[in-house]
């Protein structure tokens, strides 16, 4: 029956929107220790090797910080797609992607972190066309002579990349900083109108989005193996964000739910729709991968055949196989069918199970950039550790306010929301 | 074996249909009829009212199991197909392509896969509703027509095993019925 | 930390007026509201089911409109000029179009681009938005569904007719034949037969199936009337015909025939929830399977360009760069129906809102930017990706002998949907009507561009330009006179709004709306006094 009428009081008592004084300090600390723990062990365990166990760090490593980074920056996406289609049903559930999107300085910190870590690596090993490069264009030794990076010096030079990528950061923080005071400004005035505002920027936002996400994907991940190109990579790499960022909020959903906080608020229906979405961009991201890799295996042009027949042999034909039977046919299958797509554990299950498969296709992207190299312990190592520390971070951020906007003009029909079928 | 006629014209009572005025009424007359236990009736409306299924104690639909099968057929008749024509019948290389590859066959797979599951969808809505059936009694009494306009009907069938002339019609009223009618057979 | 006692009423949702203001001109007619607190209605004209299904059931019952003679002559001529176009290509041969090598592919295949393209819309107000839930989509799918597929018939013409030999085309499909030969699946040519094969298939059911409720109102009205005879005539219009012809009439049993037509189609839907509760089912499980599928088809359509080797052609984003672009013709063809139909029956601006309208061209912007967006990663991957013939390909395209198709697409496709940031644009009808125009100009010029990429070939001898032929523009005129026949058609006899889903939104559907509190069902309580 009416459940925004009779639940209304419950939707919104303390004990339902708030988690108690100090919940999970423990945990974030811990969370955060060991993921910077990992991380140390990860620039040592570089370090202290040779030059190519170096490498294999730092692209562990940067594995994470693509990743760290894509969670945040898809969640902004995902506010500003809920502001801009004046989406109603999400109205309880916004807070949390806002809590994800609150993230960003720790991605910013993470990508910070692989430009720190290569000039500290590159520093340390002897130079030569061996030197533990992320970006190979980087290394003078390596493109001495190259007639490719001739062609595309302009782009590919320091001030460009990093001047990009400070513009990147900028946009992100500026745009991810408005959209969370618009809330919480709310939270505290009732402004509905705020509401309004947050939508305009998502308007402007939302293009600057799509072509900072795609230049970001080129600059940090495409230009790792600087002869090879994809149109689509932009694109990739914003379906893998929305698949992570969609799997990490409905994880947090989930688990305050069986914390006994949001009811009301994250009802069956309410985990019904964002497993629709999950599932939906898990397809996305199956139509993208496929077309890039299709499109690219059909035409077997030499210089871009290169890029995947590396990623096939060895070990990372393994991953090959595994990437998109893990990230595509496994949630596929499992998320599916109705009634499974309603129950909590499976879902919860299926967002940690997307989460490791997310990680692991990015690391199917990058990792194989060190050439002739098999998995290494430092691999575990260096991915883990960063995420550890997004995780630690996540869980401050979402144990330090409201779990819900509390004033939104749209609470009352996020409350009442059901599904038809 | 069925309800002796107690009354003339009995024999070709199909039912009783009982109207309201909106959907609220009606599912509201809706829980009442299943909570007495009836198993063979219906409610009429415009259009798919919201909630109709928990008023009417519906059981969930069957159509997703067609759909199921629909697309695993495709799907198999897709890989069949042109493994046995492209791979097998009529081997030809064409472009340096190889005769099998799961990229190449991945277009028909998928686009067959959704020609059988959607054409699996409709029939599938066919079968479980039973239609198409032109001749129905519901069909056959102008009143009832305006179901497809802007009203609301509960009807209950004469071989509903708890069928009773009287105590259907007075359960219609208590229920908030603005009229109840007969339907013949 | 301090706890706060949040606000019941913003909880609630109910602290403002729920009824727009509608004397605020800013609104145009209601349902332009910025307030974020408050939900435009999606029906206007205070109705109730009763005179929803009167006026839309109207514009089939009532006498032919006066226009719609004129408009059907004009369009069936044009039809019957593309169809003595076809049969002229049949009898003499692919030589009277314009197409040589080098560019073998011309317009027939940007026209099968295209027309697909526009097909596009349909299924996807009907499919995503349904799967979005947003329910302003109500009141223009029916619509787009049956432009989609008119525009799918016009499309499947082309690749038909390209084939030369047209008694051959059905070696297209997997038919076993006398030659022992099987068709080649390996060929993106191919998929195309199955994607657009598939996809007429789902989308005339989807158009059906959704239309079943409504057929069922239509013959329960023609079965009411069934006895009334109709008499057509005197012809209306000032023509040199002799006065007796001019004064004739005749009388049929229109509501018997009618009765029949409606009857058969309907399937003996009888309004029952039983069926309701399947056929929801079933619809949303089309919905879920027809999403994929639009983006499958265009997907498809560009692999017949992308999967080669060819500078220009050969770029990863072509699928979903094909897709934004066909939802954003298919969106502003929409809008060029729908708008005169907006003005031309009485009533339908109450469904039909100027908040619909909006959404829509927002949507052509998104979209329009999408493609703007894939124009500019295919210009800078083809200057990164640092391959002399791909650069040159695309130098040649902006600044070669075709630089005034491109700019013309850049124009249309780019440029012009921006002018939807403003509202005035957004608000105002006749210039919403002049850029969907525009844009569908720009979506043709973008497969133009695409395919005169051929003339560019590798060998400077090799070099060509085309130029159509008559047969080649005409052909093309008449498909767009089919187009406008089949949608003619359809208005007059098919309900063009689907009834009983613009009845589902409408707020007196929810049996929980406080509307209903008077008659105390279910635990709600009251909540007067507010």
């Amino acid at each position: 029956m009416s459940h925004s009428h009779a639940h209304a009081d419950l939707a919104l008592a303390p004990d339902n929107v708030y988690l108690s004084d100090n919940a999970g300090r423990s945990l974030w600390m811990g969370l955060g220790a060991v993921g910077l723990g990992l991380v140390a062990v990860t620039v040592l365990g570089g370090i202290t090797g040779d030059a190519k166990t170096a490498s294999i760090a730092l692209h562990a490593y940067h594995t994470a910080a693509m990743y760290v980074m894509g969670i945040p920056l898809g969640a902004m996406g995902v506010v500003m797609i809920l502001h801009q289609v004046n989406a109603g049903w999400s109205a309880t559930l916004r807070r949390q992607f806002e809590n994800v999107m609150r993230l960003m300085p720790v991605g910013i910190a993470a990508i910070i972190g692989s430009f720190v870590l290569q000039a500290v690596f590159v520093r340390v090993f002897p130079a030569g066309e061996k030197a533990p490069y992320l970006w190979n264009w980087m290394n003078p030794a390596y493109i001495d002579g190259d007639p490719l990076y001739a062609a595309k010096w302009p782009y590919l030079t320091l001030w460009r990349f990093y001047g990009c990528a400070l513009l990147y950061f900028a946009i992100w923080m500026g745009l991810s900083s408005a959209l969370w005071n618009y809330s919480t400004r709310q939270d505290a005035d009732g402004d509905r109108w705020h509401t309004a505002r947050a939508r305009k920027l998502s308007a402007v936002g939302l293009p600057l989005f799509a072509f900072t996400t795609a230049f970001a994907a080129f600059d940090w991940v495409m230009t790792l193996d600087f002869h090879w190109f994809s149109t689509m990579f932009g694109v990739w790499y914003f379906a893998g964000n929305m698949v992570g960022c969609l799997a990490t909020t409905l994880l947090v959903l989930v688990l305050l739910r069986s914390f006994g906080r949001l009811h009301v608020c994250f009802t069956d229906e309410h985990l019904h729709d964002m497993s629709k979405l999950l599932f939906g961009f898990t397809v996305f991201w199956a139509y993208i991968s496929f077309s890039q890799y299709f499109l690219i295996w059909y035409a077997m042009i030499p210089e871009e055949t290169l890029f995947f027949i590396v990623r096939r042999e060895g070990v990372w034909n393994y991953l090959a196989w595994g990437v998109p039977i893990g990230h595509f046919i496994v949630p596929f299958i499992l998320l599916l069918p109705r009634p499974w797509r309603r129950k909590r554990g499976v879902v919860g299950l299926m967002c940690v199970w997307l989460l490791a498969m997310h990680a692991l296709d990015y690391f199917w992207f990058i990792r194989p950039e060190v050439k002739g190299s098999g998995l290494h312990w430092l691999d575990a190592v260096g991915v883990v550790g960063p995420i550890l520390v997004l995780a630690g971070a996540l869980v401050r951020q979402v144990a330090s306010g409201p779990l819900v906007p509390l004033k939104d003009p749209r609470l009352g029909e996020a409350l009442g929301h059901t599904n038809t079928i | 074996m069925a309800s002796a006629p107690d009354q003339t014209g009995a024999a070709a009572l199909w039912g009783l249909a009982a109207e309201f005025s909106d959907p609220a009424a009606v599912s509201h007359a809706a829980e009442a009829v299943r909570d007495a236990g009836y198993t063979r009736w219906d409610v009429l409306a415009p259009f798919p009212i919201h909630g109709i299924d928990k008023a009417m104690g519906l059981k969930p639909s069957r159509v997703s199991f067609f759909v199921g099968f629909g697309a695993f057929l495709g799907l198999t008749s897709a890989i069949l197909m042109q493994g046995w024509m492209g791979g097998i019948d009529y081997k030809i290389i064409v472009g340096g392509k190889p005769l099998l590859a799961w990229e190449q066959s991945m277009p028909i797979m998928f686009e067959l896969s959704i020609l059988f599951g959607g054409i699996a969808a409709i029939l599938g809505m066919f079968l479980t509703n039973g239609l198409p059936m032109w001749y129905h009694p519901v069909l056959k009494t102008p009143a009832l027509s305006r179901a497809s306009d802007d009203k609301f009907f509960v009807v209950i069938e004469s071989a509903d095993p708890k069928f009773d002339r009287a105590g259907v019609e007075a359960m219609l009223r208590g229920a908030g019925a603005l009229n109840v009618e007969e339907v013949e057979r | 930390m301090t706890v706060f006692q949040p606000d019941r009423e913003f909880a609630l949702g109910r602290a403002r007026p729920r009824t727009p203001d509608a004397h605020d001109p800013s609104t145009v007619d209601g349902t332009l509201i910025d307030d974020p607190g408050v939900r435009a209605p999606l029906v206007l004209g205070n109705r109730d089911f009763r005179s929803v299904t009167a006026t839309i059931c109207g514009w089939i019952e009532d006498k032919t409109p006066k226009w719609w003679f004129p408009a059907f002559f004009i369009a069936a001529n044009v039809a019957g000029l593309g169809t003595v176009m076809i049969l002229y290509l049949i009898i003499t041969g692919v030589g009277v179009w314009g197409l040589q090598i080098p560019v073998a592919w011309s317009w027939d295949i940007t026209n099968f681009v295209w027309w697909v393209g526009i097909g596009h819309a349909g299924t996807l107000i009907s499919a995503i938005l349904c799967l979005f839930k947003q329910k302003w989509r109500t009141s223009i799918n029916r619509f787009a569904e049956a432009m989609t597929i008119f525009a799918v018939i016009c499309a499947g013409t082309f690749p038909g007719i390209h084939v030369g030999r047209v008694w051959m085309a059905w070696m297209l499909f997997p038919i076993p034949n006398y030659n022992w030969i099987w068709p080649n699946f390996r060929s993106p040519l191919l998929w195309d037969v199955f994607a657009v094969g598939t996809y007429f298939t789902i989308s005339l059911l989807f158009w059906y199936m959704g239309m079943i409720p409504d057929l069922a109102t239509m013959r329960d009205r023609a079965t009411a009337r069934i006895d009334e005879k109709v008499t057509f005539g005197p012809l209306w219009a000032p023509h040199p015909l002799p006065g007796f012809i001019k004064r004739l009439t005749i009388t049929l049993p229109a509501n018997r025939i009618a009765a029949y037509f409606y009857g058969i189609l309907a399937m003996g839907w009888r309004m029952s929830s039983r069926h309701w509760w399947n056929y929801e089912k079933a619809y949303i499980l089309l919905a879920g399977m027809s999403t994929p599928l639009v983006l499958s088809v265009h997907s498809v359509v560009s692999f017949d360009f992308a999967v080669s080797i060819l500078p220009g052609w050969h770029t990863t984003i072509f699928p979903p760069y094909f897709v934004a672009g066909a939802i954003f013709s298919g969106f502003a063809m929409v809008l060029t129906l729908l708008i005169p139909a907006r003005a031309l029956y009485p009533g339908m601006k109450d469904f039909v809102t100027a908040r619909t309208i909006e959404n829509m061209c927002k949507i052509i912007t998104v979209t329009g930017s999408m493609v703007g967006f894939a124009y500019m990663m295919e210009f800078f991957i083809a200057w990164y990706g640092a391959n002399p013939n791909e650069k040159e390909a695309f130098l040649i395209r902006a600044f070669g002998p075709y630089w005034w198709a491109y700019w013309i697409m850049v124009t249309c496709n780019v440029v012009s949907p921006q002018v939807f940031w403003f509202k005035w644009a957004r608000t105002s009808i006749p210039f919403i009507f002049l850029i969907s125009i525009v844009v569908n100009i720009g979506m043709w010029f973008e497969r133009y561009v695409i395919l005169t990429t051929l003339s560019h070939d590798f060998l400077t001898s090799s070099w060509g330009y085309f130029s159509p032929t008559w047969v080649d523009i005409f052909t093309f005129v008449g498909s767009l006179g089919i187009f406008t026949t089949l949608f003619l058609l359809f208005m007059r006899f098919l309900p063009m709004l689907a009834i009983s889903e613009v009845k589902n939104v409408m707020p007196q559907a929810d049996p929980h709306h406080p509307m209903y509190h008077g008659h105390g069902h279910g635990n709600g309580h009251q909540n007067g006094g507010h």
